[in-house]
């Protein structure tokens, strides 16, 4: 009986979701579907496919929107990688993604979607090259309160500056609260999006808040069920609550 | 599958090294650990720099200005340059002077001006190895650059990036020496220095992919560090994965007042 509401919410959950992200300047035409599809899907080879048709269109028209659009495809593109692992299409595309953002701020200076995304990619890139807290870091963190200073009712800059927020330590200006904050304010401004609720989740169950962690990841995935980020979430902590029933309280993550 | 956890986990330590090379935003709290400098505090002259050691001199401005005080550390990278006019090859203040230009560098990228950032970092390494080829028995030196590098590649780490591997060997090898040069004092030196130096060789050489060498290390620790918060540390870095990239933060702050 319970199932006709949830799938209503569900489908809701998922027009919404095509919508909230970067809504505005990125507006959801079929290359802007079909590349969401593909990232939660994890098709690398089609995500390339349409990153470098953005590209050529940026290239040709030089216009804000279409280096926007590059950006956050390759965001998308980051996405799909991570979930086969491959370091080398991750790299690529998170340079390519901060050379479109760079190029979309300086058009835009004004557009906090540009500079989320600037923010978003730079936080993508750290990992992957020598040094590169010490090169982006402080420059990914400036990115992303300027996109809040822009338009406080920016889900998505909330999530990236969360994510900050959680990994820093407190010593160093991080805040687990402040995270939390963060993401539950992202989770009230952008109710059927999917991302907060999966960085939530994450968080609850680093804490071995495995009941808590199922709640926001139901969340997601009524707003998402295709997301493979989604899923690898559900499945850590499916797992984990079967190591509980094994008698075993969940261990909380170790974060440092 | 997804790895993402395990990457943003390394942020952390992405996010501390950019705040150690200077970011203002979030360093709220660690600024307490920065006590500021003596009003009209000047440095001593070149002849009594000459009479005490010169990392005593100049450490205080130089991890201030690591932690985003410029003022302080103009003040220290003037000090090295002074002394360089002098000599060139005064491989103390090479070192530090090259470390201080990576902070430089950091300010430059963080200010989106990666050109100039680029040019401030290789010559912040470069001066860092040449202070290392100057003075090859200089514990000091050694520590200086090791701690520095790995710090970097803690920070952020792309295995293809052969400059790099060479880099951190290096330093990890540096590191091993000092090891060895002090392994018949070992347990006099204070709990930080133990700590740090073999949770820096851990590191390291996870981060190289060498899990058996760094493994070996945090069982070093146990016996090393017994009774600390090192000890604990280790134990839940041997606990778990095998294979895992070994993040530990320096505990404790270097900064002091400037003389």
């Amino acid at each position: 009986m319970k199932r006709a509401p949830l799938l209503v919410v569900a489908l809701l959950g998922c027009a919404f979701t095509l919508q909230a992200q970067t809504a505005g300047a990125t507006d959801d035409g079929p290359e802007v579907v079909a590349a969401r599809k593909s990232r939660d899907r994890a098709e690398v080879a089609q995500l390339q496919r349409l990153v470098e048709n953005a590209r050529r269109e940026a290239e040709e028209t030089k216009r804000f929107e279409a280096y926007l659009r590059l950006a956050l495809f390759n965001t998308w593109l980051c996405e799909a990688a991570e979930a086969h692992q491959n370091n080398e299409v991750f790299k690529r595309a998170a340079e390519g993604g901060v050379a479109a953002a760079e190029k979309a701020v300086e058009l835009n200076p004004q557009s906090s979607e540009a500079h989320q995304l600037l923010g978003d990619l730079l936080n993508q890139l750290i990992p992957h090259v020598f040094g590169g807290g010490m090169r982006y870091g402080k420059r990914s963190t400036d990115e992303l309160d300027k996109a809040i200073e822009l338009n406080p009712k920016n889900a998505d800059a909330y999530v990236s500056r969360a994510i900050s927020y959680y990994y820093t330590p407190e010593s160093f200006g991080g805040s687990k609260r402040k995270a939390f904050e963060l993401l539950t304010k992202a989770a009230r401004m952008a109710p059927r999006a999917d991302s907060p609720h999966i960085w939530l989740a994450m968080f609850h169950l680093e804490a071995g808040r495995t009941q808590d962690a199922l709640r926001e990841i139901n969340h997601a995935r009524r707003a998402n069920p295709d997301r493979s980020f989604t899923n690898f979430v559900y499945g850590q902590i499916n797992a984990s609550m079967k190591k509980g029933k094994g008698g075993r309280k969940p261990a909380a993550v170790k974060t440092n | 599958m997804h790895t993402t956890r395990a990457r943003r986990l390394r942020l952390l330590k992405c996010m501390l090294a950019f705040v150690t090379a200077g970011s203002y935003a979030t360093l709220h709290a660690a600024r307490a650990f920065v006590r500021p400098a003596p009003a009209g505090a000047q440095y001593p002259s070149a002849k009594q720099a000459g009479e005490e050691r010169f990392d005593e001199i100049v450490r205080g401005d130089f991890f201030a200005g690591m932690l985003g005080d410029d003022a302080r550390l103009d003040r220290g990278m003037k000090f090295c340059e002074e002394i360089l006019a002098k000599n060139p090859k005064h491989a103390e203040a090479l070192v530090w002077h090259g470390g201080g230009l990576l902070a430089r560098a950091s300010r430059a990228y963080a200010k989106g001006d990666s050109a100039l950032g680029d040019r401030l970092w290789e010559r912040g390494l470069g001066e860092m190895d040449e202070a290392v080829r100057l003075a090859p028995d200089h514990m000091g030196i050694k520590i200086g650059r090791s701690a520095t590098i790995v710090g970097l590649a803690q920070s952020g780490w792309d295995a293809s990036d052969e400059r790099a591997r060479a880099l951190l060997g290096s330093a990890l090898a540096d590191y091993e020496v000092v090891y060895r040069w002090r392994r018949p004092v070992f347990p006099t030196l204070t709990e930080h220095s133990r700590g740090e130096l073999l949770f820096g060789l851990a590191s390291g050489w996870s981060i190289l992919g060498e899990h058996a060498k760094a493994r070996a290390y945090l069982r070093l620790v146990l016996e090393e560090c017994k009774g600390t918060s090192y000890e604990a540390e280790a134990r839940r870095w041997l606990r778990g994965a095998p294979d895992a990239v070994v993040q530990h933060d320096c505990r404790g702050c270097h900064v002091r007042p400037s003389r």
